[in-house]
């Protein structure tokens, strides 16, 4: 599971990883998961009419999020329910997930 | 009900609840209804191509339960599914429905997110719905499509009140409930009960819409109610759609109980959802 | 249903001529709305719908013609009371009123106090319409038995149906009549809908009274019209029933003796006639062989039709 945002089809998301196939509205893909934006795509992307998509969160080779980053805002995203033992065994799932996906994939 | 913070006072409460009634349309995101008027527009369609587009879209869905639960069709609070809806409303009715339904021209990160989002806690609560062997999977799945009918709601009310509230929510840390209270002393939890109320939805979705951070509420649909709670925190866990903070609300004991299932089941389940909502295309988002 | 005020929608797009219908209209404690646009209207009228619309016969784009025929043609919008509104240059024209099923009509400019006298007529006149059916607002015995003679004298084909629920009785006795009419309100609308869609033009849906439906269709239509009947019906009918007869797929019950009774859930039995198959002089004879085709269809157990064989 890539962590992933959402953020507008311009020229700011170049260099970005798409994290899922984005279809136009007759259900042709005009990208799929894990292609690099580029201008191409980006102009593919302007004429299917679609302004969003979905990109991992490490942006190029500067600012990329290490698995720590990843596991750190996993703590934040569950610091009020550790206590709790069920949602414990959730967080170590996808805690487990992250990890190999850093380490290429399962 | 339970306690709920009333710090800005009931009025703005009762000025919420009274201008559900007025709600004349529920918008959507750009594309889908386009997609919808070629559907139908197509001769070889069925009912049944219309209700897949449908079920993904949940203010497309809540407006054709509605529609069809209305007491004018004679058959109040018994329609669950959209399937069944869109075929006793019959295709002439989906068709001046879909021409007509309004969009959200630009819509916010929060908006974007919401969307998926339900769709991401439909397809969870399927999975969950056949791993428990429910008779009623395929209502299950709009119960938990329409979970957060209340936040759809509140978008069609004043989508820049909707937005503030979720920018507040990140922020803040804090849970979009605690932030809704805050700001409009009311949740969307709530606020997608008294819709559900409003639209004589069956309590098989009323009670998932209004419980489903507190299940332990809900009196005549307490397995539905259960599935959509966890698969809420399911979907919340794996930061599917958020558009939020991706705070994850913490499972309800008594509704893990009741569905009998173990920490092994957990972890399958919960990398059973992770795999499907990656597969899963993002929704149309077409620019105005 | 619970009406405390009467909405009335005006389709119109002439400013003036709304404007001038508006006003006695809500003095009189009316809520009005306008839509000016064929579409508008009826999106307008199947979402929110009023008590009773007045529709303009000199409309740009969708006629009032065709918004009549559309909203008259469905069996739960279809009795919603219509005023034609018809501008006074254009009464030279023929006007079919077979075709343009209003329930009155209104010449404009008209004064307030004809407008009031006939927006309350038709308010009363909707409540005696005798021959529709009260429940499902589907044509009755004597409009069938008419709409039959027509077609028969007319020398078109045409297939006709009959239906009726299996054990309806069992279910209205163990969840009580307002359910059973809700089911049969549910089976006029599948009724409605599956052959508003397969046959765009001479179907025909009219309820004779309990669970007994008829309809007419195109012959080269009828068995992709019944197979689709069925698939909706015995889709839905699930709904109706509590969790547990729907898990068993049954109501238990028991006879006066005391002996346990299982009854399966609802389904369909339908009879059907080609007039291509035989000489058809009357409707009595159409009638009769439909009648005894379900009879048969009624001792094969589900949803079933049974159709006429070529003589």
């Amino acid at each position: 599971m890539a962590p992933e945002r959402i953020v507008r089809a311009d020229e700011s998301a170049i260099g970005s990883t798409v994290t899922r196939d984005v279809k136009d509205d007759k259900g042709a893909v005009v990208c799929f998961a894990g292609d690099i934006l580029n201008a191409s795509l980006l102009l593919d992307l302007k004429r299917a009419g679609i302004s969003s998509v979905y990109v991992e969160r490490q942006v190029g080779a500067d600012g990329e999020r290490s698995v720590d980053d990843l596991l750190v805002e996993l703590d934040r995203r569950f610091a009020r329910v550790e206590a709790n033992p069920v949602m414990r065994v959730l967080k170590e799932v996808i805690a487990e997930r992250t990890r190999e996906e850093a380490r290429g994939g399962p | 009900m339970a306690d709920r913070e009333e710090q800005v006072g009931g009025s703005q409460r009762e000025d919420i609840r009274g201008r559900i009634e007025e709600i004349e349309d529920l918008p959507t995101l750009p594309g889908v209804t386009a997609a919808l008027s070629e559907i139908v527009a197509e001769r070889g369609s069925t009912s049944r191509d219309i209700a897949e587009l449908v079920s993904k879209d949940p203010a497309l869905s809540a407006k054709f339960l509605k529609l069809v639960n209305a007491p004018f069709y004679g058959f109040p609070e018994r329609i669950a599914s959209v399937q069944n809806a869109v075929l006793l409303v019959g295709s002439h009715v989906v068709k001046a429905v879909a021409s007509s339904t309004e969009v959200y021209g630009a819509p916010g990160e929060a908006a974007l997110g919401l969307w998926d989002h339900s769709l991401g806690v439909a397809l969870a609560s399927r999975l969950l719905a056949v791993r428990l062997d429910v008779m009623d999977a395929d209502e299950v799945m709009v119960a938990g499509l329409l979970h957060d009918l209340g936040k759809v709601v509140l978008y069609a009310l004043s989508g820049e009140q909707a937005e503030e509230t979720y920018r507040l929510a990140a922020e803040g840390n804090m849970l979009t409930s605690e932030a809704e209270r805050q700001v409009l002393g009311v949740d969307h939890a709530e606020i997608g009960g008294w819709s559900a109320q409003c639209w004589n939805f069956p309590a098989a979705l009323r009670e998932p819409i209004s419980y489903h951070h507190e299940p332990a509420l809900s009196k005549r649909s307490g397995l539905k109610t259960a599935i959509v709670h966890l698969a809420d925190v399911l979907v919340h866990a794996v930061g599917f759609g958020d558009g939020g903070n991706g705070l994850v609300p913490p499972v309800d004991e008594a509704a893990w109980n009741s569905l009998g299932l173990t920490e092994d089941d957990l972890r399958e389940i919960a990398e059973r959802v992770d795999d499907e909502l990656s597969a899963t295309a993002t929704s149309l988002y077409r620019s105005a | 249903m619970e009406e405390t005020v009467r909405t009335i929608l005006i389709i119109n797009d002439e400013p003036e001529e709304v404007a001038g219908l508006r006003a006695p209209l809500e003095k009189a404690g009316y809520a009005v709305h306008e839509a000016h646009s064929g579409d508008r209207a009826l999106e307008r009228v199947y979402a929110e719908p009023p008590s009773l619309v007045v529709l303009d016969l000199m409309m740009k784009g969708k006629t009032g013609a065709d918004i009549c025929a559309e909203l008259k043609g469905d069996n739960v919008y279809g009795h919603l009371p219509v005023i034609l509104s018809v501008p006074e240059k254009a009464l030279g024209q023929r006007i079919n009123w077979e075709t343009l099923k209003v329930d009155d009509y209104l010449v404009l400019p008209c004064s307030e106090k004809e407008l009031l006298l006939r927006t309350t007529l038709c308010f009363s006149r909707a409540s005696r319409d005798l021959d529709a059916n009260p429940l499902t607002g589907l044509p009755g015995n004597v409009t069938i038995i008419r709409e039959i003679e027509r077609r028969i004298s007319g020398g078109s084909h045409f297939a006709l149906a009959y239906l009726d629920i299996d054990h309806f009785k069992s279910f209205n006795d163990r969840y009580g009549f307002a359910r059973g009419d809700e089911v049969l309100r549910m089976t006029a609308r599948i009724l409605v809908n599956v052959l508003r869609g397969l046959e765009e033009e001479g179907a025909y849906v009219g309820h004779v009274g309990g669970d007994d439906f008829i309809f007419i269709m195109s012959p080269d239509n009828c068995t992709e019209i019944c197979e689709q009947i069925i698939g909706n019906f015995d889709q839905i009918v699930p709904t109706f029933y509590d969790e547990e007869d729907r898990a068993r797929g049954s109501i238990l019950s028991t006879d006066r003796r005391g002996n346990r009774v299982v009854f399966p859930l609802m389904t369909i039995s339908i009879g059907l006639v080609d007039s291509r198959n035989a000489e058809i002089a009357h409707y009595g004879e159409a009638s009769y062989r439909a009648s005894q085709l379900k009879s048969y269809a009624k001792t094969i157990a589900g949803s079933v039709y049974v159709k006429d064989r070529r003589k």
